[in-house]
């Protein structure tokens, strides 16, 4: 594989690492608010918040660079 | 397959249920609320003091209740899992039509009535109808329930499109200073991508529910049978027995359970000589998945109580997993902002096609490549952007 990557082409570990890491933490989150109450529900919250969070962060990280463009 | 391939069949699945996709997130945005839209409607009734570890004469209580729905016969009587109060739900026939009955609460320690509930009409029944049948009983649940597996096959194949997107791009790269259509191309994959997990949980047991009135049929043709075989040929009880001698027999077959709910003779979760009462357990999965304890009801002898099968089970569980309203209020405010970017992602999906690039362009743009093997994954800066 490496041998004959493309330089700048990203393998598929670097492509799906990030979301296979929020699949994991979102089926956590999932599965621990069923399984108890408690600390499990906010377990739950923490996990299911965090797919939003990326989604936010990433939005608006790119609203500010495209706004930083827009001015240079 | 390659890429044009995976891309063919993503983009029809979607195309061809956006629309009912769109109509099922809409009106889920209310349903996830309808348990505090309920109590809002119609608050809570006031719960006196009572004497610690009183019960009900619930013999009592459905005699009053009967008396008052004169030509009715009880249906269910169920316990609410938080506080003290229980309904009496009583109809014309024990099997529907009709669907609803009249709700009649009852306080569980001392027996006193509450005003009779409303019947279930108005926007929640109408975003309930329109989410689960569209009004036409079991073809309506079936139809959802084929629109949600095109929304499975949307999601896996727009994972793996996913894939010679992102060859160059870091994930959650959004080139906002492009044309709106590659921004919304990257929005599109970055709001799949990041929720793909709970979108396939809901939709797959959204597909389960779908197959409720199939899976009940199965039980009551499977288990409930066997449990019940032996009075088969028996006539009909004449005269019920007392339900609090029922309630007690379920009880003290499963100490460490709490009654969910009674299903009367003759309804479609017993069998005409037996009180069903289904039992639950304590944590929030247990309490899902409930047991019935068959209750002979003219002796109050227990005649089996088993698990339910596997396949009652998984919808069981299915129900908590897509409905979001297991977890406190916090769970249901997350489950709104998610299926808000799934509305997002169906938005910008229909986006996406409605500007696609056209044929003559697209063709002008692609490279010729008569194997196909540059659309597998380099190509689809040019073809697809």
């Amino acid at each position: 594989m490496s041998a004959t990557r493309i330089p700048g082409r990203r393998t598929l570990w670097q492509i799906f690492r990030w979301p296979l890491a929020l699949a994991l933490t979102s089926a956590v989150g999932l599965v621990s608010a069923l399984v108890g109450d408690g600390p499990y529900d906010a377990l739950s919250w923490l996990m299911l918040a965090l797919p939003c969070a990326v989604v936010a962060a990433a939005l608006w990280a790119s609203g500010r660079r495209g706004r930083a463009q827009g001015r240079a | 397959m390659n890429f044009r391939t995976w891309h063919v069949v993503h983009k029809w699945s979607s195309l061809v249920a956006t629309a009912f996709l769109l109509l099922l997130c809409l009106t889920g945005l209310p349903l996830i609320y309808h348990e505090e839209i309920g109590h809002w409607l119609e608050p809570h009734p006031e719960l006196e003091a009572a004497a610690p570890g009183a019960v009900a004469d619930v013999d009592q209580v459905v005699a009053r209740t009967l008396a008052a729905r004169p030509g009715e016969v009880v249906r269910f009587v169920t316990f609410d899992d938080e506080d003290p109060i229980g309904y009496v739900i009583t109809a014309p026939t024990p099997v529907p039509p009709p669907e609803d009955g009249h709700v009649q609460p009852f306080d569980a320690r001392t027996g006193k009535l509450f005003d009779p509930l409303p019947p279930d009409e108005g926007f929640m029944r109408i975003m309930l109808e329109l989410h689960t049948d569209l009004f036409m009983g079991l073809p309506g649940y079936l139809f959802l329930g084929f629109m949600g597996l095109l929304l499975v096959v949307a999601t896996v194949t727009g994972v793996v499109l996913y894939t010679p997107f992102m060859r160059k791009l870091d994930f959650g790269a959004v080139r906002a200073a492009r044309s709106p259509r590659v921004k919304w191309l990257d929005i599109h994959n970055l709001l799949g991508i990041a929720t793909v997990a709970w979108v396939l949980v809901v939709g797959v047991t959204g597909v389960i529910n779908t197959l409720a009135l199939p899976i009940l049929g199965l039980w009551q043709s499977g288990q409930l049978a066997e449990m019940t075989a032996p009075y088969r040929d028996l006539p009909p009880p004449a005269r019920l027995g007392s339900l609090d001698a029922a309630l007690r027999t379920a009880r003290a077959a499963a100490p460490d359970m709490n009654v969910s709910f009674v299903a009367y003779p003759g309804t479609q979760f017993s069998s005409r000589h037996h009180y069903a009462v289904f039992m639950r357990g304590n944590t929030p999965l247990t309490s899902r998945l409930i047991k019935p304890a068959l209750v002979d009801a003219q002796t109050g002898k227990l005649t089996d109580m088993r698990e339910l099968p596997l396949y009652v089970r998984v919808l069981l569980v299915s129900q908590p997993l897509h409905f979001g309203d297991y977890g406190g209020l916090p769970l249901k405010i997350l489950w709104t902002v998610l299926d808000l970017v799934a509305i997002a992602i169906l938005g910008s999906g229909l986006y996406l096609w409605l500007r696609r690039p056209a044929p003559a362009a697209r063709r002008a743009r692609a490279p010729t490549d008569p194997a196909g093997r540059a659309a597998g994954a380099a190509q689809p800066k040019e073809t697809w952007q």
